[in-house]
């Protein structure tokens, strides 16, 4: 029995797990992937699947591989940043392989949206010796989800269902099946020598790996695997979302094409590509990130001595970063078009011509919500630093980590320096302090990072004496990726209760001497707490212990006393507020009509004063750096 | 394909009246406005609606770091099977949450496309501190209806007239409800089962206001 859903790709992977019978699914947020592991978890009471988050991609894919060699259907999703954590379990297990079947969900992120960088998991899987299906839509990444449980279990290795961000947070009317109880009949493990990796079982597996990559390839040459759809002279060959926006931009044009469109990328379906160069005159491959593809059809090319002429990003027809779309497809093919003098162009929309008619645009990035606790510490610390800059003449370091509080960089903050994978700051501020001896060295972490990747960093900060200042902010969730629970708050992924893993706690039993816990409440405190810290000599920390904004009410608000406002502006100059509004001389907040309605010499008082924005929860730092005292934190009125 | 139906003409007839009702059904949405305004939830009542009616449906969404407050963008096509991002002025209509946001992302709409625009600013931090200016909105409309058919009100009005704010982004889907191939039954009933269900009764009224606002703009 099927029904049609409207859900997101990353929805449809979760069913799509779910109707293969997932016994245990692991993850470890990170956008575009985060939503994978959400909806399961959402069922997971329901149908008797154990999910977890766990603490970081490396321990999610361990915790997955118990499971699968018990012989359980086992899912782990991660972003591909992720897999780079998760990637020293991964190339050693490709040699051991599975008994049930283990499945990674890996989301790449071409642009990118919201990573570090913009790497490829085919390449990924090529180098470690998965495979890799590639869908193109929300139908496709829930057949191939299914599919790819079937291939792990079938060859006992693990097998990446890689999405793109457009996959997973692209959504579709999806035709679903139906999701039966997870079944309770697991074999378990069983001792054998086959699950202790050691120099010899590696040499005797070695060739069995490289025969299923030989087999898996012929596996990838055969329906469903792949499709090719028309009969045209021009070969495009293109995976994942890449392959629907070529089929739209040669709409009208399609007698001249012949599209290959692989969902099995690695290994490469060399029999089946081979079938299709025979038919074209020459080639255009399509896809973003790594050129893959087009390495991998241009070895194939050599191999069989065939005369294709192939276009693609290594010749300078396609952009090797940032993401696709139809239109940067249609420039690259009619660029293609032009060189062996082809008679037709495709037909192309060019932007509308009326920007120059419009105002510029003032740029609106990301930012620190109003009463954010981060934008506090921020402050305090940038306080502490000039502190320490006028008594001393030394300057500060900031390093940054992943989460919100990457977010610190903007100006007017202008609060992380380095900020470069997640856990990095701690060991790199140790790295700043080596070489920069007469610069204070802090190291901002969020609580989840701090659990994922930032306790080794602490204790070689304590083992090998690093004089640096650890700032935990902890807000108490996994906030960037959509408030997902960690160690630190004693819940688990399902709501119920377990221990909360307390920081300073953890930072003091690392060896940490100088360890203070402060709420974040008032500035004043927490620059006492920053100063104290970044004082002490040898490493130090302060846990800040808040609220987040996004998943708490607050029933306060700020409010600006007009008699004592001055209009300096401070506030709003400084903090980088979205509740607080500096009229930059146009009056009230642009808003039309009710500015007209204003007598005038109202006007003239409010062009010199800021304003506090319905957004505002209170959190009262601007109150705190006001000069005049003229902000007062005020009870709301229901 | 063509040839195929040359060959009966009857079916050829039953395809071309197929082909014009799938013609009419087709319709390219593009969203904008800012994190944190509730762009996705009027995508999925849209999406849904769409599903229930049996249109088929792709749809992206901004999610993720874009959301804290940054400029967002949902693409909602319905009656197509090719990828979710709309092409450069491949878009019939620009829903724009907030002023600044519908100029933004004008590329996507087609010549003489339709934009319902909410007049509410949000304003960015890099002007709230001083280091940008917002522009007029009554300037950006203005440019705006020299190209583009503009539905301009304030939605945040609307929606506080409703009972809430917060169902700003309901206001703005009943709005385009006069223009998309997606019976309005069907979108009400996506509002109710997507909203939480204490505020059933603010949303449906959000939405026939929205509904309204638009079609007593001329």
């Amino acid at each position: 029995m099927t029904e049609k859903k409207l859900l997101m790709g990353n929805e449809a992977i979760a069913h799509g797990a779910m109707e293969a019978g997932v016994q245990v699914a692991t993850g470890y947020p990170g956008t575009p992937s985060t939503e994978v592991l959400e909806t399961v978890i959402r069922q997971a009471e329901k149908y008797g699947i154990y999910t977890e988050w766990s603490s970081n991609e490396k321990v999610a894919l361990e915790t997955a591989v118990g499971a699968a060699y018990s012989g359980a259907k086992a899912l782990v999703t991660m972003k591909q940043v992720g897999l780079n954590v998760a990637s020293d379990p991964l190339m050693s297990l490709t040699y051991i392989g599975v008994k049930g079947a283990l499945v990674l969900l890996v989301a790449d992120d071409p642009g990118p949206h919201s990573s570090q960088t913009e790497q490829d998991t085919r390449v990924f899987g090529h180098f470690a010796n998965i495979p890799v299906l590639d869908p193109a839509t929300p139908q496709e990444a829930h057949a191939l989800t299914l599919l790819a449980f079937e291939l792990s279990h079938e060859f006992e290795i693990p097998v990446i269902l890689r999405t793109t961000t457009r996959v997973s947070h692209g959504s579709g009317d999806v035709e679903v099946g139906e999701i039966k109880p997870a079944s309770k009949d697991i074999e378990g493990f069983v001792k054998d020598r086959r699950w202790t990796i050691f120099p010899r079982l590696t040499a005797e597996r070695h060739p069995w790996l490289e025969k299923v990559q030989e087999q898996v390839s012929e596996r990838f040459s055969e329906a469903p695997y792949y499709s090719v759809t028309g009969s045209g002279k021009i070969g495009i060959l293109a995976s994942g979302v890449s392959a629907l926006y070529a089929k739209e931009a040669v709409r009208g044009f399609e007698e001249h094409f012949t599209l290959f469109k692989a969902a099995g990328v690695y290994p490469f379906p060399e029999k089946a590509v081979s079938a299709f160069l025979k038919g074209i005159d020459r080639l255009i491959v399509i896809e973003e990130l790594d050129p893959y593809l087009e390495e991998e059809v241009l070895r194939l090319i050599g191999k069989e001595h065939l005369p294709t002429e192939v276009y693609g990003k290594k010749n300078g027809y396609f952009p090797f970063g940032g993401e696709y779309g139809v239109d940067l497809i249609i420039d690259g093919i009619n660029r293609v078009l032009e060189t062996p003098g082809e008679p037709f162009r495709l037909s192309h929309a060019s932007p509308a011509v009326l920007r120059g008619e419009l105002p510029p645009l003032p740029v609106r990035a990301p930012t620190l919500c109003a009463g954010c606790m981060h934008r506090t510490v921020f402050y305090a610390f940038k306080q502490a630093a000039k502190h320490f800059r006028k008594e001393k003449g030394q300057d500060t370091f900031f390093s940054g980590d992943i989460g919100c509080y990457t977010l610190g960089n903007a100006r007017p903050l202008n609060m992380v320096d380095t900020c470069l994978c997640m856990g990095a700051g701690v060991s790199l501020a140790g790295g700043l302090s080596r070489t920069n001896p007469d610069v204070g060295q802090v190291a901002f972490i969020g609580d989840s990072t701090f659990f994922h990747s930032g306790i080794p960093a602490v204790v070689n900060a304590v083992y090998n004496g690093a004089d640096i200042t650890l700032a935990v902010l902890d807000n108490r969730t996994t906030a960037m990726t959509g408030h997902q629970p960690h160690p630190g708050i004693g819940v688990t992924a399902l709501g119920r209760n377990s221990k909360a893993i307390d920081i300073a706690n953890v930072v003091k039993s690392c060896g940490v001497e100088a360890v203070r816990s402060v709420e974040v409440e008032s500035l004043a405190e927490c620059v006492e707490a920053a100063k104290e810290a970044m004082e002490f000599k040898g490493p130090s920390a302060v846990v800040f212990k808040g609220k987040c904004v996004g998943i708490t009410k607050s029933d306060k608000r700020c409010e600006i006393d007009p008699e004592l406002c001055t209009g300096c502006g401070l506030c709003a100059k400084e903090l980088g507020c979205p509740a607080l509004y500096l009229p930059a001389g146009n009056g009230k907040k642009p808003n039309s009509q009710e500015q007209d309605k204003q007598q005038p010499q109202q006007q003239e008082k409010q062009k010199q004063q800021p304003q506090i924005l319905d957004t505002c929860s209170g959190c009262g730092l601007c109150a705190g750096i006001c000069p005049s005292d003229a902000i007062k934190i005020v009870e709301m009125v229901r | 394909m063509s040839e195929k139906m040359s060959e009966n003409m009857a079916e050829d007839a039953a395809g071309k009246q197929k082909q014009k009702q799938k013609q009419k059904q087709k319709f390219d949405l593009l969203i904008t406005g800012v994190g944190g305004q509730g762009a996705i939830l009027a995508s999925d009542i849209i999406g849904k609606a769409a599903v229930s009616a049996g249109l088929s449906i792709r749809a992206a969404e901004t999610h993720g770091m874009a959301q804290r407050g940054g400029s967002v963008e949902n693409h909602i096509r319905i009656g197509t099977d090719l990828g979710s991002m709309i092409p450069k002025k491949g878009a019939d209509l620009l829903l724009a949450l907030e002023p600044m946001e519908a100029v933004r992302y004008l590329n996507y709409l087609k010549d003489g496309g339709i934009i319902i625009v909410n007049t509410e600013t949000i304003v960015p931090v890099t002007v709230s501190s001083g280091m940008a200016k917002y522009p007029e909105v009554s300037k950006i409309l203005e440019a705006l209806e020299k190209k583009y058919e503009v539905k301009a009100f304030n939605a945040d009005e609307v929606a506080t007239e409703a009972g809430n704010r917060l169902a700003m982004n309901v206001v703005m889907v009943g709005a385009v409800s006069n223009y998309l191939p997606i019976p309005v039954e069907a979108l009400l009933e996506s509002v109710k089962g997507l909203v939480p269900p204490k505020t059933i009764g603010i949303n449906v009224k959000a939405f026939e206001l929205g509904r309204e606002k638009v079609k007593s703009i001329l």
